[in-house]
């Protein structure tokens, strides 16, 4: 790719955590996640993301271990939720 | 060649079953675009926070394959508390009565 005079390239890096809620538990996720005293902080690189910070019903989609890779596009998730049991289904296999 | 990497605010991408669109999150927003999203029949609407000096962003679209889904996306962090008062019935309140 000649660049010419456009200089060098950038790259931008977006880190994208995905989280599942309910309606009831969208507020107070999206508070705690982006509010002002909000703890979560950039994560390293070796930081696997595994968890799903949702309301009590959902715990953990432990589904291979693979989930919730950082920097993941809409596409791809939209296809794993595709290939997910109903949501229902899921939190009765997780209690 | 030399490479200039960037890092963007993290963002936080939220599914939520809705029949609503722009779900209360406790802040005030104002839409500045909208967008045709290829192979959805939902375009996607793109929120800034209205506080002053808030750069927090988000954008509300559907998923196009379930379209009962709600897919906001959060960009950045707010630099002063919710905008909810007392008037909102729904909120959850840990505080003592």
């Amino acid at each position: 790719m000649s660049r010419g005079e456009r200089g060098p390239m950038k790259v931008v890096i977006i880190n994208t955590q995905y989280v599942e809620t309910d309606a009831t538990s969208f507020k107070s996720v999206v508070q705690k996640l982006t509010g002002k005293d909000s703890v979560v902080s950039d994560y390293s690189s070796d930081h696997p993301m595994k968890n799903i910070v949702s309301c009590p019903h959902h715990s953990r989609l432990g589904l291979g271990g693979a989930i919730l890779e950082r920097n993941w596009s809409i596409k791809e998730f939209d296809r794993l939720l595709k290939e997910m049991p109903p949501v229902d289904e899921l939190s009765r296999l997780w209690d | 060649m030399k490479v200039r990497r960037k890092l963007r605010e993290p963002r936080f991408c939220f599914q939520t079953r809705s029949d609503i669109d722009v779900l209360d999150d406790g802040y005030k927003w104002r839409k500045y675009g909208q967008k045709v999203v290829k192979n959805s029949l939902h375009p996607r609407s793109y929120y800034r926070c209205t506080h002053n000096n808030c750069r927090v962003k988000k954008r509300v679209e559907r998923l196009s394959e379930d379209c009962r889904m709600v897919i906001t996306t959060y960009e950045g962090r707010h630099n002063h508390s919710p905008c909810d008062d007392s008037n909102s019935s729904e909120h959850e309140c840990f505080s003592s009565f």
